[in-house]
């Protein structure tokens, strides 16, 4: 038997909004008595609005966020730039592919420490994590795209006289945008994982010394905070990008996704 | 769609739509692996002489440090720590993974109980909770099997919440017109309906697990590969930094190939047994 429409959401945000609440009680419970382990969230509520007042939450990520826009401009750049010139020249996308396919698995994480011995301790290797997190992915989801174009459609544009620039711009991109808004939007995500963890690894600034400074004199509710608000951020911003997509392309098939 | 599968990549590059130059030489698609190969150990071992050894080593030189670097044990003995807690935590994660995913497609009060936490963590950069584990486990191997475990986790979940809703509607409306038992529906249509997805959360799984491990031997305890990449960077001893890391990449690749080939032999299983 079908529940009627409205029964089925209700039913769907009634249990969402349990298991939530279920959660912070637990949390709330376990963290009574040994605060020093688990600030109860409660605390942990009160701590992220002192942070917030201070402006100390503010400027970390202000500081942070410089490394992540820097480099995943770059990254978008270079990305898009090698991702449409693999897919439009066969020699490139034979040299570059197996490479990328490696590079999309490994963790970029290993590359931290090259990133000092080239960039020393400063904006450009924290640049240059944020810029290796998420070129890869930026890269591939182009190539992919612009290799999925229908090449029947290209050579009938070319029968009708357009130009490589005109191919480009009327033909190529249009059909390769949900794959390149894709790749930008896991790009960024990873964009942002480099950043934290350049901020914490790398050099102490930012956000990631907002982290360090309250995990090394233990205390947990400011830390418990700050970690949340990072993976608040992080979630919003996919939201928000997701949203755009959604948006965008209302109406199309469901994107083909890489990962 | 399978959350997070990855596109289908044609073997072949097609050539109809492609810019056209007159070629100097055609190369044969299959060429084109070790002709990228030897392009990058040749342009590798150029730059490296070329470059201060301080910023860039030689492909030559690479390889020897790795040798000696093998020989004398200590990239043996890095790898199987770090071998330790991916084993540890990639296993627990598949077997949760794949349970509490499963449990997920089917019932929709599990799934609505989850779903807000399972996408949550999905989406959330987790290295921001390494400090939070730290806390808890220390930081031990246990600590970077949790590390390891979180990394893997959620992906497995919601690939095997999308496999048990694979199976096609008419095809168990039919089974249970046959008057199939729920639980020969499940075990003739439904499972093997869910393995590719199945298979393919393991693989995105098993990936996630190697950037993990590499992430909590460099952020919490200094073992494993984690530490000799650390300590190779800080001394600024270019060659065997990265030796170290085309180790890390090697490997990561290997487990990678490995989970591929479970996964060809169980499609080979699951025709097999749609046959029957």
């Amino acid at each position: 038997m079908l529940k009627p429409a409205w029964k089925a959401r209700s039913s769907k945000w009634g249990l969402r909004t349990f298991s939530v609440v279920a959660f912070l009680v637990a949390w709330e419970r376990a963290g009574q008595g040994n605060e020093l382990l688990l600030p109860p969230f409660s605390k942990v509520v009160v701590a992220f609005g002192d942070l917030l007042i201070s402006g100390e939450l503010t400027a970390g990520f202000a500081v942070s966020l410089q490394a992540f826009v820097l480099g995943f401009g770059l990254a978008t750049l270079v990305g898009l730039l090698l991702g449409f010139a693999m897919g439009r020249l066969r020699a490139l996308a034979l040299v570059f592919n197996p490479y990328l396919d490696i590079l999309l698995a490994a963790p970029a994480i290993a590359f931290i420490p090259l990133m000092v011995v080239w960039f020393g301790l400063g904006l450009f290797s924290r640049v240059g994590v944020v810029f290796t997190f998420a070129v890869v992915i930026i890269a591939v989801n182009t190539y992919t795209g612009v290799r999925g174009v229908d090449p029947q459609l290209v050579e009938m544009s070319r029968a009708f006289g357009l130009n490589e620039f005109q191919l480009f711009r009327k033909v190529i991109l249009p059909a390769a945008l949900p794959l390149i808004m894709g790749g930008m939007r896991l790009g960024a995500a990873r964009a942002f994982v480099g950043m934290v963890a350049s901020d914490i690894i790398l050099v102490s600034v930012g956000i990631g010394a907002v982290i360090q400074k309250y995990n090394a004199t233990f205390r947990t509710a400011p830390l418990f905070a700050t970690i949340l608000a990072v993976i608040l951020l992080a979630v919003g911003m996919m939201e928000g990008m997701r949203a755009i997509e959604r948006r965008a392309y209302r109406g199309t098939k469901s994107l083909i996704e890489l990962r | 769609m399978t959350h997070g599968s990855v596109a289908q990549k044609a073997e072949t590059v097609p050539r109809s739509s492609m810019l056209r130059f007159k070629p100097v030489v055609r190369v044969p698609d299959r060429w084109g692996t070790p002709l990228a190969l030897l392009l990058l150990i040749l342009a590798w071992e150029i730059a490296g002489r070329l470059a201060d050894a301080v910023f860039f080593a030689p492909f030559s030189s690479v390889i020897t440090a790795w040798w000696s670097l093998m020989l004398s044990g200590r990239l043996p003995l890095a790898l199987t720590a770090s071998l330790q807690a991916l084993v540890a935590g990639f296993g627990l994660a598949t077997v949760l993974g794949l349970t509490i995913g499963s449990l997920m497609g089917l019932s929709r009060t599990v799934n609505y109980l989850l779903d807000i936490f399972v996408n949550t963590l999905m989406a959330a950069p987790l290295v921001a909770l390494i400090p939070i584990i730290a806390i808890f486990l220390g930081l031990d191997v246990w600590a970077r099997a949790a590390v390891v475990f979180l990394f893997s986790f959620f992906v497995i979940v919601v690939n095997a919440e999308a496999g048990m809703k694979a199976a096609s509607p008419d095809l168990i409306e039919m089974a249970r017109s046959f008057g199939l038992a729920r639980r020969q529906i499940f075990r003739a249509v439904i499972l093997p309906a869910a393995l590719p997805a199945f298979m393919a959360g393991i693989r995105l799984g098993m990936v996630r697990a190697v950037k993990g491990m590499v992430t909590a031997e460099l952020f919490m305890s200094m073992t494993g590969l984690g530490a000799l990449i650390d300590f190779y960077g800080s001394q600024f001893q270019t060659d065997q930094l990265l030796a170290v890391l085309m180790t890390v990449v090697v490997v990561s690749l290997a487990l990678g190939s490995v989970v591929k080939r479970a996964d060809k032999r169980l499609s080979r299983w699951q025709l097999g047994a749609s046959r029957h």
